[in-house]
């Protein structure tokens, strides 16, 4: 696994057009990327393509990743998953692909020995997530996860999409409380 | 509305855009205060930051091999990829003239080495190696120099090639082991006009270099070499 200030020095060299560094971090961080367009995109050409438009947009932005103050892996995260999150709704919007119900059930989250060796901020997280309502904690998870909007929840859980707003506002209030003690 | 409430609801909404759950024109909105209010940043930065954990749980999975050289291809149609086979590498061959109204030509100092004015130069893109030049010192021998580079694994070594026109790759001898740093080596005045309109190729061979006087399939890095002249 590459080091923060290793991932920032290729981000850097990358701002100059530097293509061995953009190898170097393409080779660093295309296997954790590829796993986040996978997860949300559930197909694994549709996720291979998403991963090249990923690596084409840090290519041209790679100079404005410090601008939110995110870390670089943060950022470099936060590009892959926003970019999957706008392919999965173009394809809904497209009436493509439904929602994959048997999908949607599978995953029941880290279990006892994953979070037994989690770093701290994942530890505090999965901690502070398992103090909300199971099914409170799962609807966090699949929006993050899996790119859920509000009328995917409100349809899952068959209640008006302003209960499950309200439910995760709530939910999200007690998070950052927990996370803050 | 006290200013407590207006953090309390910024910070949910921070979570929320974050999470993607704000419709597009929300979402806009928010990103409009965050370029001009640092506290809303990092309010938004705080919440990526932690969501980003989830991703731990994640298993990696390496992307298909070919993937590199499709984003290369998006990013760079006109040149060269890392890898690949010979036939490709044909191509390149002239390719080199097209970016010649670009360069100019660099002398290159090394310490305790002859000032060399390159006539052609090559800029790999395998992070092992950087920049090739060829030109002739002041006493007019042509030298190959490999600008920083990474020895290869043990039981292999990367040889470097001379592929020009239509003639059988010419090897340019083997990226030396046991140190790192510049590599020079003399060139037989023969071969010096085929850089020009010519590729470098780095292959990797057995110990020792190519055991069939023609590179193997496993080509690192090939470039069209920049005519400086």
């Amino acid at each position: 696994m590459a080091t923060r200030a290793e991932i920032e020095t290729w981000l850097a060299q990358v701002t100059l057009g530097d293509r061995a560094a953009f190898a170097s971090l393409y080779d660093a961080t295309s296997a954790k990327l590829y796993a986040v367009t996978l997860r949300i995109l559930n197909d694994r050409d549709a996720a291979e393509d998403a991963l090249q438009e990923v690596y084409v947009k840090i290519w041209h932005k790679a100079g404005q990743y410090s601008v939110n103050g995110l870390s670089p892996m943060t950022w470099l995260i936060a590009v892959a998953r926003n970019h999957a999150i706008d392919r999965l709704r173009a394809r809904k919007a497209a009436g493509s692909r439904p929602l994959d119900e048997a999908d949607a059930v599978a995953d029941a989250g880290p279990g006892p020995e994953a979070l037994a060796v989690a770093s701290g901020e994942r530890a505090a997280l999965a901690a502070c997530l398992g103090e909300l309502e199971a099914d409170k904690a799962q609807m966090v998870r699949r929006c993050y996860l899996d790119g859920w909007t509000y009328r995917d929840l409100a349809e899952t859980a068959d209640v008006p999409l302003n209960t499950v707003r309200t439910w995760l506002r709530r939910s999200l209030m007690k998070l950052r409380e927990c996370l803050s003690r | 509305m006290t200013g407590t409430d207006d953090t309390d609801d910024d910070g949910i909404l921070a979570a929320e855009y974050a999470l993607g759950l704000l419709d597009r024109p929300e979402a806009e909105a928010f990103e409009a205060r965050m370029a001009a209010e640092p506290a809303l940043r990092a309010l938004y930065a705080e919440w990526e930051e932690r969501f980003a954990a989830l991703t731990d749980e994640l298993p990696e999975v390496a992307p298909p091999g070919s993937t590199y050289d499709d984003i290369e291809d998006r990013l760079f149609p006109l040149q060269k990829r890392r890898a690949g086979g010979m036939g490709w590498l044909r191509g390149l061959v002239g390719a080199g003239v097209l970016v010649a109204a670009l360069a100019v030509a660099v002398l290159f100092f090394a310490p305790g080495e002859p000032a060399v004015v390159a006539d052609f130069r090559a800029d790999l893109t395998h992070p092992a190696f950087d920049t090739i030049g060829v030109g002739a010192t002041d006493d007019g021998v042509f030298h190959l120099i490999l600008f920083d580079y990474v020895e290869p694994p043990e039981g292999s070594d990367y040889e470097l090639w001379l592929v020009a026109g239509d003639e059988p790759p010419v090897s340019l001898g083997l990226v030396p082991r046991g140190e790192t740093g510049d590599y020079w080596t003399e060139l037989p005045p023969e071969i010096t006009a085929a850089f020009a309109g010519g590729a470098v190729a780095v292959s990797v061979e057995p110990a020792g270099g190519s055991p069939t006087g023609a590179p193997s399939d496993q080509i690192l890095d090939a470039v069209g070499f920049t005519d400086l002249r």
